[in-house]
């Protein structure tokens, strides 16, 4: 039993983490705690909105994988048709955890075209999976663990010990998603969607925007999916897309700040080096008046209340 | 391939899907609502009826609300002499029963107390529940001792959530250290300027020296603040330029308040100074950097960055 003697304090980890790690790098991070915990070789963690869809890379983090891995699965039509089924099997055990051996007998298993063409030649001769949907987002999780060494198969306590801690590592992902949300202060509407535009979480500015836009149908955004990482225009409103670990992570532009002239532009960077209206008139070779004017517009267009908070915005921005 | 139909899965308790309900508090806008929110989701797990949860700091004075809750929507009913028994009660680390009626009529009372290391904070909660079987009452103690854990590093975290917000809100350059002079959070820009200053132990000792007020300390051309906040330990830092050296020490603390971007009146409040001493000293400030404005001070701090 000792050797999974801090479980409590692991769970505690994943959240601490789950609040102070930027959304691109803490399902990595989590991930890999787990399987160092479980000693696992390798894992994938499959995290999507919809389940009658195959899998593509994009939904899938894998843990030291080869790269083929997703490829061959694509390719070899008999092993996607097996994982599919052995996933439809795994639904009816929905936050259990399962290994393949709990799910068919052992000489079929050796004998089927998914551990002969696939697991076999990945080394992967141990696997644990464990399928949840949270169900707040609805979103589902399949998150397997294997050791490529056939000598050490997973015990019945590790089995326990995994069991007891997916949902730690799924609930931490959505307290990730969520902290994402507040940690900048001004938002024009954020929103986390898988591929096929369903909505995972959102801040209450995107509900706004979305509400006096009809940018949702469905629960879906209305785009024909699935959608790729790049930006985006819906209905009048252009979004940024970031893409991290089988989701994207969208933002709405703030049109504020794209309308700046570039001459504001211009006045803005002299300003934010501390120069008065004066100075900055002569530097540019225009009356005062028009300085002040552009400085009007620019504090307007950034939503600043002052000078100075346009100086230490020009800290923030830089990086 | 012919996959076994295995029995339908046994509804059998999955206590991690539990305890991570429990850390759905995290989320909580505040303290108190936090306490609330896993009170909610522990009476789910748990059959309670009554609870009492009182939070002491390090010096052992109450922290923030203790919570007081009936689950079955009476009000609060404990009367002065209730509330003094249940704080002589001595400390029990592990969930274990207590002898004789807690709380008017409901049963079977437990006690359980634990220190976060983390914040430093005692919690104890006392719960009681009308159970029957005593298979179940037994039950009960080790579901407390597995879950309690959880509702309090939830608390913990919660903490953490707004210490964080707090001060990544202000400023780039910050750490948050707890109780036991660990750093749990560092802002990317905070862990550069350290390292490349090679004043990480100095940074270990003043966090734990400081015990509750405001300390202003100066490393090379570094001035770090460190501040109580919320039962964690918040430092920040600023470089100041090489020019800067001719300032007086209540000098330089002026200047840090103008990076936070705060008012004449809002440094006075911070400093425990009149508004116009503060005018004197920043006139004086200007005079020995020899410039003119607020505007130009402001670009001096931030361009050593």
């Amino acid at each position: 039993m000792d050797k999974y003697a801090n479980l409590d304090d692991l769970i505690c980890q994943f959240y601490q983490l789950a609040l102070i790690t930027p959304v691109a790098d803490f399902k990595r991070t989590a991930f890999q705690l787990m399987a160092d915990t479980l000693k696992a070789d390798s894992g994938v963690w499959l995290t999507r909105a919809e389940q009658q869809i195959p899998f593509y890379d994009h939904d899938a983090l894998t843990l030291n994988l080869p790269s083929g891995f997703m490829e061959d699965y694509h390719q070899l039509a008999s092993v996607s048709q097996q994982v599919q089924q052995v996933f439809g099997a795994m639904l009816g055990h929905l936050g259990r955890t399962r290994d393949i051996l709990d799910l068919m007998p052992e000489d079929e298993w050796l004998n089927s075209d998914m551990y002969r063409l696939y697991c076999e030649k990945y080394q992967l001769h141990h696997s644990l999976m464990t399928v949840s949907v949270i169900p707040e987002n609805q979103l589902m999780h399949i998150v397997t663990l294997a050791r490529h060494n056939p000598e050490h198969p997973f015990s019945e306590q590790d089995k326990q010990v995994k069991e007891f801690l997916a949902p730690a590592l799924t609930g931490a992902l959505r307290a990730n998603l969520l902290s994402g949300f507040h940690t900048d202060s001004i938002s024009h509407g954020r929103a986390v969607v898988d591929h096929y535009g369903n909505i995972i979480e959102a801040d209450a500015a995107f509900h706004a925007l979305a509400k006096a836009n009809t940018l949702i149908r469905n629960g879906k955004l209305s785009l024909a999916p699935p959608l790729t990482p790049a930006p985006f225009e819906l209905n009048g409103i252009l979004f940024d897309v970031h893409s991290a670990q089988g989701l994207l992570y969208i933002q709405a532009r703030n049109e504020n700040e794209t309308a700046m002239t570039q001459r504001q532009r211009e006045v803005m960077c002299i300003a934010q080096q501390g120069l008065s209206n004066k100075a900055i008139a002569s530097t540019l070779g225009i009356s005062e008046a028009t300085v002040k004017n552009h400085i009007k517009a620019i504090l307007k267009a950034t939503g600043s209340s002052s000078r100075q908070q346009l100086v230490l915005q020009a800290q923030t921005g830089t990086r | 391939m012919a996959l076994l139909q295995l029995s339908a899965p046994a509804q059998s308790a999955q206590p991690g899907q539990d305890i991570a309900q429990l850390y759905e508090a995290v989320q909580s806008p505040n303290f108190a609502t936090c306490q609330h929110s896993g009170i909610m989701q522990l009476t789910r797990i748990l059959a309670i009826d009554a609870l009492y949860w009182k939070v002491r700091d390090k010096q052992g004075r109450p922290f923030a609300s203790h919570c007081l809750r009936f689950s079955d929507g009476r009000p609060p009913e404990l009367s002065e002499q209730q509330i003094t028994y249940l704080h002589a009660l001595p400390d029990n680390t592990a969930a274990s029963p207590l002898a004789g009626p807690l709380f008017c009529d409901a049963q079977h009372p437990w006690s359980f107390t634990q220190r976060c290391n983390r914040t430093g904070l005692r919690h104890t909660l006392f719960i009681a529940t009308r159970l029957q079987a005593t298979q179940a009452i037994a039950n009960t103690g080790n579901q407390l001792n597995l879950y309690l854990p959880h509702l309090i590093n939830a608390c913990y975290l919660n903490l953490l959530k707004h210490a964080h917000h707090h001060c990544a809100s202000r400023a780039d350059t910050y750490a948050l250290y707890d109780a036991g002079g660990h750093c749990q959070i560092q802002s990317a820009d905070f862990a550069a300027l350290i390292s490349q200053h090679h004043v990480q132990c100095q940074i270990e000792a003043m966090v734990s020296s400081t015990v509750e007020h405001t300390r202003f300390e100066e490393l090379d051309n570094l001035l770090l603040r460190t501040t109580s906040l919320h039962c964690l330990i918040a430092v920040e830092v600023i470089q100041l330029p090489d020019s800067f050296q001719c300032l007086s020490p209540r000098e330089k603390q002026i200047c840090f308040y103008l990076s936070r971007a705060l008012s004449n009146q809002e440094i006075a409040a911070a400093l425990n100074s009149a508004r116009k001493t503060i005018e004197n000293q920043l006139t004086s400030i200007y005079r020995k950097l020899g410039i003119r404005s607020r505007t130009m001070l402001l670009h001096l701090i931030n361009s050593t960055r």
